[in-house]
């Protein structure tokens, strides 16, 4: 095992490695993007309203785990409006703002933590998701019957948020590891 | 595969599991108190009861059928009725929301609506 600092860095000096990172997240927000159109043109319908299989959140631990907090929280808010904006909608804007910024933070503690691997951080961020949406969808209509459907869409964030996780953990293996700092350091953790 | 899963997700798996159960529950045991009952005659609507107040309705159709009903903290109950089989007396009491109360030879529905009525289009 070499120096731990200069694997991080690749030798690359402080500007070199801002102006790379800017680059990375505005590719990485781009790729959310993506998913979200495809997502928003082929719909994975589970017959349920309000169930998605949050592609774009993928792109979300990656930059979780291969830069950190700082930027997959750019890259979520440059997603969130941007999609919304493009595709979605202003008024679907504050579920998916909402939504994001709970699973985001909930997904950054977990992994904070150290005792959970990147399946269980993207299954707590898919709950959260959901859960986030849902207190924002009670506000809109002022319904505390809206819970009802919590359980279910709990399920749902949790199942969907598996899957995304175990595709993130195979790409993430699967990357260079020069290509996202910090990739394999933030996944042995 | 499952070697990359650690213990914690597996904590965190069947803690929310049980979040969920728990709030499934818990709304289902509690929310679902209806406001009002809604009395229907041949399918049409004969008249809407809230239920806040305790009262005691007695229903006389042209024929001869008589029905009497009684609301007390928020039940419903059929507590007599001249028809032949009973089966609305015997139905006992009814709070919920889509409940019911059947007096099939009289052609007498009682419902209880109002309170929830199930999940919204948002979410």
């Amino acid at each position: 095992m070499t120096d731990s600092r200069d694997q991080k860095t690749y030798g690359r000096s402080k500007t070199q490695r801002d102006a790379y990172n800017i680059a990375l997240s505005a590719l990485l927000a781009s790729l959310a993007m993506i998913l979200s159109y495809v997502e928003f043109l082929l719909p994975f319908n589970f017959g349920i309203p309000g169930v998605k299989l949050g592609l774009a959140n993928l792109v979300i631990i990656v930059a979780l785990y291969g830069m950190n907090f700082k930027y997959a929280l750019t890259v979520n808010v440059l997603r969130i409006f941007l999609s919304a904006l493009l595709f979605t909608g202003l008024n679907a804007l504050f579920y998916s703002f909402a939504g994001g910024m709970i699973s985001l933070i909930v997904m950054f503690l977990l992994k904070k933590t150290g005792l959970f691997s990147m399946i269980g951080v993207s299954m707590a961020g898919g709950a959260a998701h959901n859960l986030g949406q849902l207190i924002v969808a009670a506000f809109m209509v002022s319904n505390l019957n809206m819970f009802l459907y919590f359980p279910v869409l709990l399920m749902a964030g949790m199942f969907t948020g598996i899957g995304i996780g175990v595709v993130a953990y195979i790409f993430c293996k699967r990357i260079p590891a020069n290509v996202l700092p910090g990739i394999r350091t933030g996944m042995n953790k | 595969m499952f070697k990359i899963l650690k213990k914690g997700d597996f904590v965190l798996f069947f803690v929310l599991i049980l979040l969920g159960i728990s709030v499934f529950s818990f709304t289902y045991l509690s929310s679902s108190e209806g406001k009002t009952a809604v009395v229907r005659l041949n399918g049409e609507v004969y008249g809407n009861y809230s239920l806040d107040k305790d009262k005691k309705v007695t229903i006389r159709q042209k024929n001869g059928y008589v029905n009497e009903f009684t609301i007390k903290d928020g039940h419903v109950q059929m507590t007599y009725a001249n028809c032949g089989n009973q089966v609305c007396v015997r139905t006992g009491t009814i709070e919920k929301t889509g409940q019911q109360i059947v007096c099939l030879p009289h052609r007498l529905t009682i419902t209880i609506t109002g309170g929830d009525d199930g999940y919204d289009g948002l979410s």
